[in-house]
């Protein structure tokens, strides 16, 4: 047999790879000249009309042309300059995603609300969850006999009654930072932002028996019910949106004077009315002008002085904003990962 | 309180042409809230909100007052008509024929009472069961719906006995003794907790509740011929105390425990009066007995119109303010630069200052009408916590990005949970009036909620990572208890090294400096063979923690859990977010590795604190490699202002190998000098 067409063979092959432009290209020569019925194996077949000697020899060439055409493959995909074939990179494979985690809702809704206070002067606070009646209530202007004052509404601790503090409560509200705000400071000016948790004895699908709510105080000289409209609706816009406004109703609370509830308008229907809402206001919570029992209680003088405070649910306040829909508040506290993986 | 009001019944005293709408638009600008309208087929029914301040618009009377006051300030022309207490003083007497009493003062400050004789017990005047219908209320028969439409019409509950059955016409009100019985009208029996305000007949027997409901045995019936009307004021504070504890709400309760105005017990009694004539028939009545020893007296206050405009940011003029509050049913009296102020009775409870009368005025004149301002002015001083706001947000900000996630739990636990907690009772703080078994205590340590809501969650999870900050509660005697922020780590699975790691990120992202200690911590939830404590400041700030079998155990979580407890009120008093810089090094460190057989007789951390006390030279020892008993560690030398040469650190290898063979480690390999 002819060692030309070995030869050729080999030629055709280096020719071949040279020209090959990806890797798949290049296996696929391999299989057709090396494999297993490739072109090489095929002249092997043929031997069998050489000599002794011949066979010898030609199997030698063989052999070695088998290596130059295997290296010269292997060399080629060595080489960077090779352009990949498009599939071996595949970008949609799925990632190494780093570990996600949470925060709460109510985290979240206490860092945007304290951020929102914190650009009109209002500085954080933190005041005791569990404090005297004295904060808590007296020092309000709640009398004795008031129903919030009772073991029905309130917690109580099991503790000896303090002769000047009173007993010890689980805090229905913020309200008791307002009395130790005025103690801390002295003189107004003061504006605070207490943001805490909060007790009530009462569980439903819209109250659970810890809440959190953002107390804000301002008490300055002139201080006005406009100014507190101007701050309500200041939050309104910022926490709300632009188009959101607030009014205010008369209500009723013991350390106030006037008080007001605060609605805002609907986002739906801006206080048309709709069928969401409604009457086309919302509320978001009780406020009002510093009562002067109270003023007088933290050792500011109220013909010199006057404020206003709103306390306010986080939950609520919150839930109003991000539509969350949550048909039972007591959702917040179940802590199923499902629930807060959402966040 | 809610009350429901048909837009019908209100134009008995309210003349308007004004809709159902624009009233209720009017009323919870100004006055109450109407939470809904309701339109039935001939009538609209207003349902509305009334605060706790104002039991004197618990009646259609009391908001046709106020609804004819607000709808005028709109420029809508409305008029209160057959004002209640326009009415001429009838004659009364301290002793009647009809009834022998005794009246404890203290419990009840009025006490008035007439018998209707020979009524007749038929079907109301079809105007009167309507009304009482379209109000939520049930029509009984012409003599019980008397009280009901008179509750409801004037806000004065009233009640009706049948007069023959109280057997010696004799009436005791007193306190109750505890254990005393008494059988109201729906048929409950009640033992009574004692100090209610009860009516004894003279033998012992109890036949009236007051305040919250009418004894059984002295009700009226069928056959009832004679009735003894019957209209008081009682001492609020007991009759809250009673229907709280007893949990018989009744709106009559409701208004008695809100101060209603004694003033109004009279209207009440003549307008019951009247319509037992056209109701049930009445042929006659008794002499009206009446004891009512201390009569109001009128309040006066004194309000400056400057005050009122300074309160609420708008200047009005004086007759504004006069007409407000005289659509109110104050009277006014214009002196020199001051306006004296009379009080009406039904407000002598919640009008007592200038600010209340403030109230009044903006209300009506109408909140919305006043302009919205943002006060200026400069922040005040923080609080020395301050900072921890900021390390807080840090340190939520840095777990939920590595994969915590953060849980809110009740501050309460139970019984149980305390229990685990392993905290001594007398340090639990304890509630005197818990809601129920799940919250009985404050928790002194974050950790048995947390797992509670881990074991909770591993049924839709494998991996579970969760974080709080929130206070933990120890008592103290004679003072309020401690509450200190708290911020704790669990990790469902074998984590330990994991976590410790965080925990380690987080210490450094703090700047905290801190040394170990190994096995240190006696809380009874922690594996007190596998944890670690974190010390700075001589203050354990943080242990790391596998949670122990028990524990684990007793709350049915059948993976293994690591935990960290952060004390982050120390935490955060010594973080520090600004570091001191340290020159970078001009010369390049030498790094060798030493390899050691290590039998285990000391701690790793041990080993490392013994390598670096060598020389200051050595800045960085790391864990190269470990495979069975033999420790690498890769030793950094280094000097701030030279190179080093091989030399001169021969010296210290061979100090660090002979410390560390005094502990037991031999090492692997020679030095080659």
């Amino acid at each position: 047999m002819d060692s030309q067409v070995i030869y050729n063979i080999k030629n055709e092959a280096l020719a071949l790879i040279g020209s090959a432009k990806d890797s798949r290209e290049l296996e696929n020569i391999r299989i057709t000249y090396l494999g297993r019925s490739g072109k090489l194996n095929g002249l092997f077949s043929k031997m069998s009309a050489l000599t002794k000697e011949e066979k010898i020899q030609f199997g030698i060439k063989l052999n070695e042309i088998k290596n130059i055409i295997d290296t010269e493959i292997n060399s080629r995909i060595a080489n960077a300059s090779l352009s990949v074939p498009e599939i071996a990179f595949d970008p949609t494979l799925p990632s190494i995603l780093p570990p996600l985690g949470h925060l709460h809702p109510i985290t979240k809704a206490i860092e945007e609300i304290s951020n929102i206070f914190e650009k009109i002067g209002f500085i954080r606070v933190r005041y005791p969850e569990i404090d005297w009646d004295w904060y808590a209530f007296e020092a309000l202007n709640m009398p004795v006999n008031h129903p919030a004052r009772d073991e029905w509404e309130t917690f109580f601790i099991d503790s000896p009654k303090n002769s000047k503090w009173g007993r010890v409560v689980l805090t229905p509200h913020t309200s008791n930072g307002q009395v130790r705000e005025m103690e801390r400071l002295k003189t107004p000016p003061m504006r605070m932002i207490n943001i805490a948790k909060c007790y009530r004895r009462q569980v439903d699908i819209s109250h659970t028996p810890m809440f959190h709510q953002f107390e804000g105080l301002l008490v300055d000289k002139n201080i006005t019910i406009s100014h507190l409209k101007g701050v309500t609706d200041y939050f309104a816009n910022a926490f709300y949106g632009p188009t959101r406004k607030t009014r205010l109703r008369p209500f009723h609370f013991q350390f106030t004077e006037p008080s007001f509830e605060v609605d805002i308008n609907c986002s739906i229907c801006l206080g048309k009315g709709c069928k969401t809402c409604k009457s086309g206001w919302l509320e978001l919570g009780g406020a009002g002008m510093v009562h002067p029992n109270v003023l007088r209680a933290g050792g500011i003088d109220p013909e010199i002085y006057s404020g206003f405070a709103f306390g306010w649910g986080i939950e609520r306040t919150y839930m109003m904003k991000s539509a969350l829909k949550l048909d039972d508040i007591r959702t917040l506290y179940n802590n199923d990962l499902r629930f807060l993986g959402q966040f | 309180m809610n009350i429901i009001i048909p837009h019908s019944w209100l134009k008995d005293y309210l003349k308007t042409l004004a809709t159902p709408e624009k009233i209720s638009d009017v009323l919870s600008l100004c006055s109450c809230s109407v939470e809904k309208l309701e339109k039935t087929a001939d009538d609209f029914l207003y349902h509305i909100e009334i605060t706790t301040n104002r039991v004197d618009m618990m009646s259609v009377s009391g908001v046709a007052r106020e609804a004819a006051a607000a709808l005028k300030q709109f420029g809508i022309k409305a008029e209160f008509k057959n004002d209640p207490y326009q009415i001429k003083k009838p004659k009364t007497a301290k002793t009647i024929k009809e009834l022998t009493v005794k009246v404890d003062q203290q419990l009840c400050p009025r006490f008035s009472a007439v018998v209707l004789k020979k009524v007749s017990i038929i079907k109301s005047a079809r105007i009167v069961s309507e009304r009482l219908i379209k109000s939520g209320i049930r029509s009984i028969d012409s003599i019980v719906d008397i009280s009901n439409y008179i509750m409801k019409a004037l806000g004065q509950p009233v009640h009706t006995f049948d007069y023959d059955k109280i057997v010696n016409h004799k009436m005791i009100l007193r306190k109750s003794l505890r254990g005393e019985k008494i059988t109201t009208l729906d048929g409950k029996t009640f033992t009574l907790p004692g100090d209610d305000i009860v009516i004894e007949d003279g033998s012992g027997k109890l036949i009236d509740l007051c305040g919250i409901m009418g004894g059984l045995n002295s009700a009226v019936d069928k056959n009832t011929k004679n009735v003894l009307l019957f209209i008081q004021n009682y001492n609020p504070l007991f009759v809250r105390k009673t229907s709280m504890n007893l949990s018989q709400r009744s709106e009559a309760a409701a208004i008695f425990e809100k101060s209603p105005d004694p003033e109004l017990v009279m209207p009440a009694l003549l307008e019951a009066c009247n319509l037992a004539k056209k109701n049930a028939n009445t042929a006659g009545l008794s002499e009206i007995l009446d004891i009512y020893p201390n009569p109001y007296k009128q309040k006066k206050i004194q309000l400056a119109p400057d005050y009122v405009n300074a309160s609420i940011g708008k200047t009005l003029k004086n007759q504004e303010i006069i007409t407000i509050l005289k659509n109110l049913g104050f009277a006014v009296k214009t002196n020199d630069k001051c306006l004296e102020i009379s009080v009406p009775s039904w407000r002598a409870k919640d009008i007592s200052i200038k600010q209340d009368l403030v109230e009044e005025v903006a209300r009506i004149y109408g909140y919305f009408n006043l302009p919205s301002v943002v006060p200026l002015g400069l922040p005040t001083k923080t609080q020395a916590e301050a900072k921890s706001f900021i390390w807080e947000t840090k340190a939520k900000n840095l777990l939920s990005a590595w994969g915590f996630t953060e849980i809110y739990s009740y501050s309460f636990i139970s019984e149980i949970l305390a229990k685990i907690s392993g905290v001594e009772t007398g340090k639990l703080v304890k509630l005197k009036n818990p809601l129920s078994g799940d919250y009985s205590y404050m928790r002194p340590t974050l950790i048995p909620s947390m797992l509670q809501v881990l074991g909770q969650n591993t049924g839709n999870f494998e991996n579970i990572n969760i974080f709080e900050l929130a206070n933990i509660y120890l008592n103290q005697p004679q003072n309020l208890p401690i509450q200190k922020l708290n911020l704790d780590i669990l990790s469902a699975g074998d984590n330990f090294f994991k976590i410790k790691g965080y925990l380690e990120a987080l210490l450094k992202i703090f700047n905290i400096k801190f040394t170990v200690k190994a096995k240190q911590t006696k809380k009874e939830y922690f594996d007190h063979a596998k944890n670690l404590n974190y010390i700075a400041g001589e203050k354990v700030i943080a242990t790391i923690a596998k949670i122990s079998k028990k524990t684990l155990q007793s709350l049915a979580i059948n993976i293994p859990v690591t935990a960290v407890e952060i004390d982050f009120e120390v935490l955060t008093s010594l973080a520090n977010a600004f570091k001191s810089i340290k020159p970078l090094p001009k010369y390049p460190a030498i790094i060798e590795d030493l390899t050691f057989e290590f039998p285990h007789l000391a701690y790793y951390q041990e080993i490392v604190d013994l390598i670096k006390k060598v020389s200051p030279l050595i800045t960085k020892v790391n864990l190269k490699d470990s495979f069975k008993n033999k420790l690498t560690f890769r030793i950094y030398y280094q000097h701030p202002t030279q190179s080093l040469t091989d030399k001169e650190i021969s010296q210290t290898r061979k100090s660090i190998v002979n410390n560390l063979e005094s502990k037991g480690l031999r090492l692997v390999g020679t030095l080659s000098n």
